[in-house]
C-alpha cells in the first residue's frame, strides 16, 4: 500500500499574491491523495489574507490538512483564522490529530505549530530568568502535545506536520546563530518516542529538503523557497 | 556621529519584516563601504520594488543595490519521493 502526500509551508499569502498559488493547487488531486500545510500560510495571520488562502485552494478537492506558523499569529487573530480555514475545509491542526482514509489505507497526521529553543547540545535551558523559562517551557509544551497526538493515531501511515524544525539537517544554509529560532530538538524527541513514518515542517527559507530525526524517521523542509515549487509529493509505502 | 552599520542592517531588517506591505523575514541586508545589498526571494514585483524604496529612504546617502528575486508562480514537481 502507499499514500500519495503532497505538502508545502511558508507560502505567506497576501492581497497580493492572489492567484499566484491556485493554477498549481487546482492539479493536486492528479498526484495526490492528501494536502498538508506547513505553516506560514499568511504575511501576518489576518482574516483577509486567510480568505486570500481559501481562493487559492477552493478548486482542491482532495483532503486538505494545516499547522499555523508563527506568522499566521503575528496580529493575534489565529482562532478566527483557524476557524475560517475549517469554515472552508481545511482541517487545522494545533496539538491534536486526524485520521484520514487514502482507499482503504489510513493516514493519520499529528500537527502542532511547535517553537524554538535549539538542538541538542546548543540549546536553551528551563533555567534563570522568567523569559527564558517561559521560552522553553513553550516549546516542551508543543513538544508534549505532540507526543500525545502522536501516540493517539492508530493509522497505517503517521505523519508529524509542524511549522518549526525538530532537527538541525534541514536548517543547513542558514545561519548558525539563528537555529535556536528555527527549532528544538524537543519536538523530534517527541517524534522518535511516539513514532512516525514521516515529518514535514517550514520556517526554515534557507535550510535544506531532508534530514533524519536521531531515531532514524525522515524529515522534509518544505518551505516553499526550499522547495522551488508550490508543493511537493511524498509517496510513502508501506507492506499491505 | 554616523549609525555603525551592524546596527543599520538590524534596524533595516525589522523595517522590511514590520512593514505591512512585506513582512518579508527572508530578505538578506548586507552592507559594507557606503553599499547595501539586497538579496533573497520575494512573491511580486511590487514588494520588489516596496522593499528597495524603503531601504533606500531609511539609509539616505547609501546606494542600494537590488539582488532580490521575484518567484512568482512555480511548475509543481510532479515525480513524487518514494519513502
Amino acid at each position: 500500500m502507499s499514500v500519495r502526500i503532497a505538502a508545502v509551508g511558508d507560502v505567506h499569502v497576501g492581497s497580493d499574491t492572489v492567484g499566484l498559488l491556485a493554477p498549481s493547487f487546482a492539479q493536486l488531486a492528479d498526484c495526490a491523495d492528501l494536502f498538508l500545510l506547513a505553516g506560514d500560510l499568511t504575511r501576518v495571520g489576518s482574516v483577509a489574507e486567510i480568505d486570500c488562502l481559501v481562493r487559492e485552494l477552493q478548486d482542491v478537492t482532495i483532503p486538505v490538512v494545516a499547522v499555523l506558523g508563527n506568522h499566521d499569529l503575528h496580529t493575534g487573530h489565529q482562532d478566527a483564522v483557524a476557524d475560517r480555514l475549517e469554515e472552508a475545509g481545511v482541517r487545522v491542526l494545533e496539538g491534536d490529530a486526524v485520521t484520514i482514509d487514502v482507499a482503504g489505507t489510513t493516514v493519520g497526521v499529528a500537527g502542532v505549530k511547535g517553537f524554538g529553543g535549539g538542538f541538542a547540545g546548543r540549546c536553551g535551558s528551563d533555567f534563570g530568568e522568567p523569559e527564558m523559562k517561559a521560552f522553553i517551557a513553550a516549546t516542551r509544551s508543543s513538544a508534549d502535545r505532540l507526543h500525545r497526538a502522536l501516540a493517539s493515531l492508530e493509522a497505517d501511515v503517521r505523519v508529524a506536520l509542524l511549522h518549526y524544525a525538530p532537527v538541525p539537517d534541514t536548517l543547513a544554509g542558514e545561519p548558525l546563530e539563528i537555529y535556536p529560532f528555527l527549532g528544538s530538538y524537543l519536538l523530534a524527541e517527541a517524534i522518535d518516542l511516539a513514532g512516525a513514518d514521516l515529518v514535514l515542517h517550514g520556517h526554515a527559507h534557507r535550510g535544506r529538503e531532508r534530514g533524519l530525526t536521531p531515531g532514524g524517521v525522515r524529515v522534509r523542509n518544505v518551505a516553499q523557497p526550499v522547495l522551488g515549487a508550490p508543493f511537493r509529493v511524498y509517496e510513502v509505502h508501506r507492506p499491505a | 556621529m554616523d549609525e555603525p552599520l551592524t546596527y543599520l542592517v538590524a534596524h533595516l531588517r525589522d523595517a522590511i519584516l514590520n512593514d505591512d506591505r512585506f513582512n518579508e523575514q527572508a530578505v538578506e541586508v548586507e552592507a559594507a563601504e557606503g553599499r547595501i545589498v539586497l538579496r533573497g526571494e520575494v512573491a511580486t514585483p511590487d514588494r520588489r520594488i516596496g522593499i528597495v524604496a524603503l531601504v533606500t529612504e531609511l539609509a539616505p546617502g547609501m546606494v542600494v543595490i537590488d539582488d532580490l528575486c521575484v518567484s512568482g508562480p512555480l511548475p509543481p514537481h510532479h515525480e513524487p519521493e518514494a519513502l
